[in-house]
């Protein structure tokens, strides 16, 4: 992928993901993240892992996020109201991610080692790749995320039971 | 040496202590036998220790065994040791008996008995403990068992709070004393006695770290034998029980500290500096604690001031290299001192729980056996010659004398004190008109409470005399107290002494035989030098600064800043509410991302 | 005896009883569900004995295993199992607690999952002691947090709970990232997951030069937000927000759970992420360094800020902070020279088996007495000595074994981890520790003073259940037996002296 387009795509995830926070209407904060998970699998495809980013469409993107905006309608959540900024808060978060970020700069500058390119890991068929590798060495990872889905269903459904009277 | 004898003798009263607790709380009767029962058995089983010889190999049972660390439960069976296991068990012995009258209206008297063994096994657990670690054990269940009995009468506030103070100013020298133990263990790498004398002087230790060691070792001492400046628990614990205060606070707890420091004379000899630190602090706590014993005018306290000032002697005596005269005066000063409270409490009990001595008065007549019991006593700790604390004071004395003047003419001055207020109290007591309806009634106790006064004041007399004292100090003591003895400015500090006693005893006869009250009042003596007015401010001050900066964190930043404190009046109550659940929250992850700042610049980028 | 079986067996075992126990409540009658709590406690007891014949060997090279079974692995599913299993008496106990606060056609309908999703936390939890890679590290660590925003926020009638469970949530979700992104960034570095492979890679990584190449602060970077996600797991300063008011918030059994399982499986995945590092000599001075600020922020705050509280369940969450104070204390300690963990893994074993059993000893009687006074404030247990002498007794043990009063596990444990300080002549940290254990002594005694020296307000006598007087005396005597007789629980962990069984990487030479 040309650096040109990493940067381009990379940005504009960024912007989304801004948007997802600042935006007021949760429909457009919705939509705002599907615009972010799409360039996320843009920047997959530049990493030619293909399949991933097909999926990250099609779960993320696709699925997920119309599941939220099922949500969001059914439950018909208004525009948040207009208030104003807590200052605090956000001079707050501000100075805590800047902080972080500058770190990250810091510890990336020196590590020159990082520019080197990384060997490719996946040759050419990395569907049939990915499926070898969970399914034979990587299965035991595999199977307690299993229980870890179902662990999460039975939450999502205690928690969210309506109250039989 | 049958190596079971010291176990059962350390274990019996732990046994005791365990069955009223759990089976006998509900059966006084059947708890009191058992405890008196035990504490006998103990007595005998000392005397039989005391004329078997020492054991040739260790006895001890291994608990902990780690790379660095080696605790045995390992029990140390030597003169030094025999002798405390007499003092111990034998006042111990007598004390039980006493509290079979004094306690016997008592509600909880199974309670009673069942923390007085619990003490008895955890003070003989001192004085047998082979090694630091178990001595610190014991040391602290001391500590909790004393805390029990001072507060025995826990509905009475002022015993729920002496109970307290003394619990707390123990820790603060246990803290000390921990550390200490701590640096040994870690320039040594043992806690056993044995091996740490074998060891330490190899290790070619500087100067400066064993004062230090030396010193916070020390600190302990001075908390549990109330020296100066933490001596403000023992007058308080007058609270509890007349024979625990006989028991725990004259006869054994308090002279843990002594005998603690007696064990490690050899490592307090390697220090000059901390010697002399410690002679200091002994012999002030002696000149202070008499002083303040002149002035009150409860018979419990004067008596709390008069062990204080004798413990002194004793760790002053530790601090001129004489260990052997601190534990001659540890012993004879168990058994006087264990005489006047057990006499004082004869008096209180027949006085219904009057403690003023201006109350008293004309005790003579109506109590004959106390009387002449507590005279005895008296004139022992008093240093009349031919009793056995002449002969203790002596010794101590004269170390003080060949070593260092200033300490010696301290002593001095507090033998004259002592003369003083004790001949004040024994006057106001016991001679003139009584003073109150209740002393009018005074007389003797029955035979239980008299007995062990009887057998006390015998051991008062002779336990003293040096063909006796020294032989029941075994060999190695007594060479040292020979040594003294030989170090020459014997007859000198004799006389002085002698005068000493003569003088302070003829001006309080003087001024107190035809006393109604107080002729002399002197407020700063009275109010103990403002000490426990002094700490209770810095204590309140320290606990409301710990308190609002624990509280400043709890409420202020997290609630209070970052969500209340820009809330101002502007905001609506709705908004306010909702901030409250989610400006927590918010203020919560804000901390967390400053953690990781730092956390990141600590770690990556320092 | 019969023959030795695959460690793997355990977790199965408990999963398969999470699943079985779901299936029979969808089908059950009526509204009590304390059936579950019993059936999971005796089949984990089993579990529990089985796995004393468990091999330790998994038939896997280490070095491409996700899975090991070395004597800490076990002993740390021990703890795991444990912990469930009187979990679970507590939450029988915590019965009409809860049923109050859960809506349902009839009392306690709406209470099954409650029963069920411990038992796959545990299963979690056990994953955590043996997992070896980061894969298995970030998928059981998952598990558990997953169920743990559930059952946190299960009561969803009562505000607190609610509350505890979005505020765990959230925090929790911002450490996971952390974790997350640290071990992408160890990946990056290593191109391994495997912690034995990265402990071989590492040191050519920094070999040339790390401090040149700036490898070595990258390394430190990701370190750090490992370091920061378990820290958040093990409640450690300054990560340790979340945690009075989401122990209080939260129903009393998940609370134990959370201060006891959740905090050992983050301790032992922490001693397995440094045993990949700390032997390297660049790196290890910085590593303990942070390590021992953690321990000292630790201790402090949680013991200091103890001192005001007087609701019993808060201070016991300040309490499990300052105690993981402890713990740190003995990772602070790690002598990078030793070549090995064995001190430090030991203290902490030992520590947090002590822990263990008073901790929960002392949650079981809280929840029995705060259903009988409807409350949780220390006031609440005034005079109990009056009205259950039995359950005043077990409190009184607890709170002496907490305290770090000798004879009782929790004195040896303190014990254990004041000599791995010592040993590498930690002064700092040892009298920061000492002071902090006189402040301790302060608020737990103030719990018994309550008890034993206090007026009872109501007198009605406290009623408990026969299986939980039996936990209670259980505990109790383990208490002092494993404060007694160390030596038993010791021999289960691994020391200088016996050879590593198994599976642990081997250390870089």
């Amino acid at each position: 992928m040309s650096p040109l387009l990493f940067w381009i795509f990379a940005a504009l995830m960024l912007v989304f993901g801004i948007g997802v926070i600042i935006n007021r209407n949760p429909v457009a904060s919705a939509l705002s993240l599907v615009a972010s998970f799409l360039c996320l699998a843009a920047l997959f495809v530049g990493l030619n892992a293909y399949f991933i980013a097909v999926i990250q469409v099609l779960v993320y993107a696709g699925a997920v996020m119309v599941l939220f905006l099922f949500i969001i309608m059914l439950l018909d959540l208004r525009e948040e109201q207009r208030r104003r900024f807590n200052l605090l808060a956000v001079a707050g978060g501000a100075l805590v991610s800047l902080g972080f970020v500058a770190e990250l700069v810091l510890v990336l500058r020196k590590f020159t080692l990082g520019q080197k390119p990384f060997a490719p890991i996946a040759q050419v068929d990395d569907v049939r790749q990915i499926g070898m590798t969970l399914f034979s060495t990587h299965n035991l990872p595999l199977q307690v995320t299993g229980v870890l889905i179902l662990v999460a269903t039975i939450g999502v459904v205690v928690l969210s039971k309506r109250d039989l009277k | 040496m049958d190596p079971h004898l010291p176990w059962f003798v350390l274990l019996n009263p732990l046994l005791t202590a365990a069955l009223i607790h759990l089976a006998l709380r509900r059966a006084p009767a059947a708890a009191t036998g058992l405890s008196v029962l035990s504490a006998v058995l103990g007595l005998i089983t000392a005397i039989g220790i005391w004329f078997s010889g020492t054991p040739s190999a260790p006895i001890e049972i291994s608990w902990i065994q780690l790379a660095s660390l080696r605790i045995p439960i390992g029990l140390l069976v030597d003169p030094l040791s025999k002798v405390m296991l007499l003092v111990v068990t034998g006042v111990g012995a007598l004390v039980h008996i006493y509290s079979t009258v004094y306690m016997a209206k008592d509600e909880s008297k199974g309670r009673f008995f069942g923390n007085l063994s619990l003490f008895m096994f955890s003070m003989l657990g001192i004085v047998l403990a082979n090694n630091f670690a178990m001595m610190f054990i014991f040391w602290e269940l001391v500590g909790v068992s004393s805390y029990l009995l001072i507060g025995h009468w826990f509905t009475r506030d002022s015993a729920a709070a002496a109970a307290n103070k003394a619990f707390l100013t123990n820790r603060i020298g246990d803290f000390g004393f921990m550390l200490g133990i701590l640096l040994l263990w870690s320039a040594s790498g043992t806690v056993v006695f044995p091996e740490l004398a074998a060891k330490i002087g190899s290790l070619n230790l500087s100067a400066g770290f064993l004062t230090a060691a030396v010193l916070l070792v020390f600190c302990g001492a001075v908390g549990k034998s109330a020296q100066l400046p933490l001596h403000v628990w023992l007058p308080d614990a007058m609270e509890g029980p007349t024979p625990v205060s006989a028991l725990i606070h004259a006869a054994t707890m308090v002279a843990a500290g002594v005998y603690m420091l007696a064990r490690i004379s050899f490592l307090i000899t390697l220090s000059p500096a901390a010697q002399s630190v410690i002679a200091w602090i002994g012999i002030l706590t002696a000149v202070f604690a008499a002083l303040l014993a002149t002035q009150q005018d409860d018979i419990k306290r004067i008596l709390a001031y008069s062990t204080l000032s004798q413990l002194g002697y004793m760790v002053s005596a530790i601090g001129l290299a004489a260990p052997g005269a601190a534990m001659f005066h540890l012993f004879t000063h168990a058994f006087f001192k264990a005489l006047l409270f057990l006499g004082a409490g004869a008096i209180i009990h027949a006085l219904h729980h009057e403690q003023n001595i201006w109350k008293m008065g004309g005790l003579a007549k109506s109590m004959r056996l106390t009387f002449l019991t507590f005279a005895l006593g008296y004139l022992a700790l008093i240093g009349c010659p031919g009793l056995s604390g002449f002969f203790s004071k002596d010794l101590i004395l004269l170390a003080a004398w060949q070593q260092s003047k200033p300490v010696f003419a301290l002593g001095l001055f507090t033998a004259l004190l002592t003369a003083f207020y004790m001949t004040r109290l024994f006057v106001v007591v016991f001679l003139g008109q009584p003073r109150s309806a209740a002393a009018e009634h005074g007389h003797d106790g029955p035979v239980a409470m008299t007995a062990p006064l009887t057998l006390l004041a015998l051991l008062s007399v002779v336990a003293g005399w040096p063909f006796i004292g020294h032989t029941l100090m075994g060999h190695d003591l007594a060479e040292g107290l020979h040594k003294i003895h030989a170090g020459g400015g014997a007859e000198t500090v004799m006389s002085l002494a002698t005068a000493a006693f003569f003088v302070g005893g003829a001006i309080a006869l003087a001024l107190y035989s035809k006393a109604k009250r107080d002729p002399l009042r002197i407020a700063p003596l009275q109010n103990k030098f403002y000490i426990d007015e002094i700490y209770a401010a810095f204590i309140s001050a320290t606990q409301d600064l710990l308190a609002s900066v624990s509280n400043w964190i709890d409420r202020w930043i997290l609630d209070g800043m970052l969500v209340r404190g820009l809330s101002g009046a502007t905001w609506g109550t709705g908004f306010l509410l909702r901030f409250l659940q989610f400006g927590n929250l918010q203020a919560y992850a804000f901390l967390f991302g400053l953690g990781v700042v730092v956390l990141i610049y600590l770690m990556a980028l320092r | 005896m019969p023959a030795p079986l695959a460690p793997l067996t355990l977790e199965i075992v408990v999963l398969l009883l999470g699943i079985v126990l779901l299936g029979f409540e969808s089908f059950s009658k009526g509204g009590d569900r304390g059936w579950m709590a019993r059936w999971s406690v005796a089949i984990l007891s089993v579990v529990f004995a089985w796995s004393f014949f468990t091999t330790g060997d998994t038939g896997v090279d280490p070095s491409h295993a996700f899975y090991c079974a070395d004597p800490l692995a076990l002993f740390f599913k021990r703890i795991a199992l444990l912990t469930t299993i009187i979990v679970m008496v507590i939450s029988l106990e915590f019965r009409p607690v809860l049923e109050k606060f859960i809506p349902g056609i009839q009392p306690g309908s709406g209470t099954g999952e409650f029963f069920a999703l411990p038992v796959f936390t545990c299963a979690g939890l056990m994953f955590m002691a043996s997992a070896v890679d980061f894969l298995l590290i970030f998928v059981a660590l998952e598990l558990v947090t997953i169920s743990f925003y559930v059952l946190v926020a299960y009561m969803r009638r009562q505000n607190a709970s609610l509350e505890a469970g979005v505020k765990y949530l959230i925090l929790g979700a911002l450490s996971t990232g952390f974790l997350v992104y640290g071990i992408t960034w160890i990946f990056g570095l290593t191109g391994e997951t495997n912690l034995a492979r990265i402990t071989q890679v590492l040191p050519s990584l920094l070999a040339e030069g790390g401090r040149l190449h700036g490898s070595e602060s990258a390394l430190l970077f990701a370190l750090m937000l490992l370091l920061i996600a378990l820290g958040f797991k093990v409640a450690a300063a300054p990560l340790q927000f979340w945690v009075p008011d989401v122990y209080q918030g939260a129903p009393t059994p998940v609370t134990a759970f959370l201060s006891v399982g959740s905090k050992a499986a983050g301790f032992i995945v922490l001693a397995r992420v440094l045993q990949t590092v700390v032997f390297l000599p660049s790196i290890a001075p910085k590593v303990l360094s942070v390590l021992g600020l953690l321990a000292v922020l630790t201790l402090l705050y949680g013991n200091l800020a103890a001192l005001p509280q007087d609701n019993l369940k808060r201070m016991l969450a300040y309490s499990s902070i300052g105690h993981a104070g402890y713990l740190l204390v003995a990772f602070a300690s790690i002598d990078p020279a030793a070549g090995n963990l064995y001190r430090t893994q030991t203290a902490i074993g030992f520590y947090l088996f002590g822990y263990l059993l008073m901790t929960l000893l002392s949650f079981l009687v809280m929840t029995v007495v705060s259903r009988h006074s409807r409350g949780d404030d220390i006031v609440h247990f005034n005079g109990l000595s009056k009205r259950s002498p039995f359950l005043a007794f077990g409190m009184l043990i607890a709170m002496l074994s907490l305290a770090g009063i000798p004879f009782t596990a929790g004195f040896y444990g303190k014990l254990l981890v004041f000599s791995t300080a010592i040993a590498r002549q930690n002064f700092l940290l040892v009298s920061v520790g000492i002071i902090t254990v006189a402040a301790g002594f302060y608020f737990y005694l103030k719990v018994v003073s309550a008890m034993y020296w206090k007026e009872p307000t109501e007198d009605q006598p406290v009623t408990a259940s026969g299986l939980t007087k039996f936990t209670v005396a259980a505990l109790c005597t383990a208490i002092f037996y494993f404060g007694i007789f160390p030596q038993s629980l010791l021999s289960m962990l691994p020391s200088d002296k016996a050879a590593p069984v198994a599976v642990s990487p081997a250390p870089h030479k």
